[in-house]
């Protein structure tokens, strides 16, 4: 078998060739040739029977000039190659055994158990492995339920359990929803809508693509939604016509739906990572369902959508430009209207939502078995009916994000070998002193304050499985209620705007090239902090009305 | 008849291999890198645009290659995503995005 043929390319005609002729060869043979391009050489035919522009050096020159052609848009370079990283990093991962290890040989507490220093072990190690990442994420995440059974704290069933908690399913349930938006076209036919609504007014557009995400992210995992609509965005930049302006108002486009999604992902308990978490937290304590979850997210994402508008209009200052909305609308009427596909979907989508938020209630009235409609039953079920519709295979679903199941599962069992070994209630020890006396108030400004300092540094999802367990219990020894502390908690963690690290949206906004880092810094600044204090506000605002 | 690849991996590779028993096939490759598996496994010598295809400039640079015809191979985008989360989704609503936006056919592989 022949293992090196010859380039399978054998022309371009003249008007395709972006080299300048080196000795003028290619001249008329290039003319003759944009006529009628010549047949490829078989594998193997001499080189002979290919024209001079065989002889072209390389590529390289032919890429800066097109790239000088083509468009006001700079063409991005770097997006793949910024989201390669090593696979295993061994020195990272001999400090995060050295850190669990440093937790293991200092003294036990007085008042903590063997077990409970273990537990602090694996806080310690779970911490350190989801932050500094040794191995991608979702297998460090599955190192924490190993590491868990390696201390002793618990045996594989009780250390693997919390992977099979009714709100994994219910967010893998959310990605194949997603899935399916994305399959059928969906989310692209939502953005079309959306550019035509907006009669093209930039700034119009910039609000209707975040209520969309927003909207979108409420349902199906944020990230898979930012996933979906990033691309989306910059296609629309493609009718920006103005040099100056393009790269400024793609960068907005982008933003709005990173903003979008992280601010969509607040309204329920499958909108984020963090949240699924939470909930997941809260409900091995106390019932705490889906309507629960929306009654206070929905208004927290009614209140963001409007402001996180304004400030990124502000943080950008562009001008309010009008995009040509005449090839949206042509796309729009070519395809003539939602397929009997997209129309299942929507109907499938709808309904789910009906059960999630009214589920407990629908079951109380028609007695139906108890749990029988919550919100992991329902999503399972809006599968396997989109499955027996045949709008999803099990090949779509094979590419879903099933890393954050296993960051999920770690933060529950993280909680879990806490709250066992009693290692949560000691830290809750340490901490409660200092709170007591201080109005509610006064620990939400606290509270608020710390986290959205440190989820710019930290992985918004790690952080909540971190943190969760340990304002659970704290808010029940100290007689605040849970959701006092933990909503707060996780719809802070939902603001992580300013790096690329701080959470998988921001990920996908700095890998898709089109906002620099200063950008992002100064935009996630300027909406991050007003956004903070609404938080602030809001939940202030619920406590004085005794409403949390 | 022209045909415009974009991204030799390993479901590129494949393609060239069967274009290949069609002489009267002129096949363009493009990669946004300069040694992609079409080329580390000698089914072509190199490529022949090193360039990022983005929906952006899919247009222009069809209108200058002018194929009858395109083939996108994601399979090295979505590698390059695998560490990022949804990075699979953002490859693959890239794709879609890139095939949407083309004036000319457009598969994805």
């Amino acid at each position: 078998m022949t293992t090196n043929r010859p380039r399978l390319k054998s022309t371009l005609p003249k008007r395709a060739t972006w080299l300048d002729a080196p000795d003028g060869a290619a001249g008329d043979g290039g003319d003759q040739n944009a006529k009628t391009p010549p047949a490829a050489p078989a594998a193997g035919q001499p080189a002979a029977t290919e024209p001079a522009r065989r002889r072209t050096p390389s590529t390289t020159t032919s890429k800066r000039r097109l790239q000088q052609r083509v468009t006001p848009l700079e063409i991005l370079q770097q997006p793949l190659e910024a989201a390669g990283r090593k696979v295993f990093d061994l020195r990272k991962f001999l400090l995060v055994l050295a850190l669990s290890g440093l937790v293991l040989l200092l003294p036990t507490p007085p008042s903590l158990s063997q077990e409970g220093h273990r537990a602090l072990a694996l806080f310690v190690f779970t911490g350190a492995s989801l932050s500094l990442q040794p191995v991608p994420l979702p297998i460090a995440a599955l190192l924490v339920p190993v590491a868990q059974v390696a201390l002793g704290i618990d045996v594989v069933g009780g250390a693997f359990a919390p992977f099979a908690d009714p709100v994994i399913y219910l967010i893998l349930a959310s990605l194949f929803l997603a899935e399916a938006l994305r399959k059928h076209g969906l989310t692209r036919r939502l953005a079309l809508y959306a550019i035509v609504w907006s009669r093209g007014y930039f700034h119009r557009l910039v609000l209707l693509l975040i209520g969309l995400t927003a909207f979108l992210s409420m349902w199906v995992l944020n990230t898979a939604t930012a996933a979906m609509l990033i691309p989306v965005a910059i296609s629309i930049a493609q009718q920006i016509h103005n040099k100056n302006d393009a790269r400024k108002l793609l960068a907005v486009l982008v933003l709005a739906i990173g903003y979008g999604a992280s601010i969509g992902g607040i309204g329920t308990p499958m909108g984020s990572g963090e949240n699924a978490i939470a909930s997941g937290q809260m409900n091995q304590s106390f019932s705490f369902d889906f309507f629960h979850w929306i009654a206070y997210g929905l208004p927290m994402v009614v209140a963001l959508v409007p402001l996180t508008w304004l400030l990124l209009l502000v943080a950008f200052r562009v001008p309010n430009v009008r995009l040509e909305v005449t090839p949206a609308l042509r796309e729009l009427v070519k395809s003539r209207g939602l397929t009997g596909q997209q129309k299942e979907i929507i109907g499938v989508l709808g309904l789910s939502i009906l059960f999630w938020v009214g589920g407990s209630l629908i079951e109380r009235t028609l007695h139906l078995p108890a749990t029988l409609l919550s919100s992991a039953v329902v999503a399972i079920m809006a599968v396997a009916l989109l499955s027996v519709e045949e709008l999803i295979d099990w090949n779509d679903l094979k590419g879903v994000n099933w890393g954050i199941i296993f960051v999920i599962g770690a933060g529950l069992t993280l909680g879990d070998a806490l709250d066992k070994s009693g290692a949560s209630a000691w830290i809750v020890s340490l901490v409660e002193p200092m709170l007591s006396g201080l109005p509610y108030v006064a620990i939400l400004a606290l509270l608020i304050a710390s986290t959205y300092i440190l989820t710019q540094f930290m992985n918004s999802v790690t952080y909540g499985a971190i943190l969760s367990p340990i304002l659970v219990t704290l808010g029940m020894s100290s007689g605040i209620a849970p959701p006092r502390l933990i909503l707060p908690f996780v719809f802070t963690l939902a603001l992580c705007y300013l790096l690329p690290n701080s959470s998988a949206r921001m990920t996908l906004v700095a890998v898709s090239g089109t906002v620099d880092a200063p950008s992002m810094l100064r935009s996630g600044l300027i909406v991050g902090i007003p956004s903070a204090v609404l938080v602030f506000l809001f939940f202030t605002a619920l406590s004085l009305l005794g409403l949390i | 008849m022209r045909i415009w690849l974009i991204g030799a991996d390993q479901a590129g590779s494949e393609a060239l291999q069967q274009l290949q028993k069609n002489p009267a096939i002129t096949v363009i490759v493009s990669d946004a890198g300069d040694k992609p598996k079409a080329v580390s496994d000698h089914v072509i010598d190199k490529v022949d645009m090193v360039e990022h295809v983005t929906p952006v400039n899919i247009n222009q640079l069809a209108r200058r290659i002018r194929p009858d015809l395109i083939l996108i191979d994601a399979g090295a985008a979505k590698r390059a995503m695998g560490s990022v989360s949804s990075g699979h989704v953002f490859a693959e609503a890239m794709q879609s995005e890139i095939a949407a936006t083309s004036e000319l056919p457009c598969l994805v592989l």
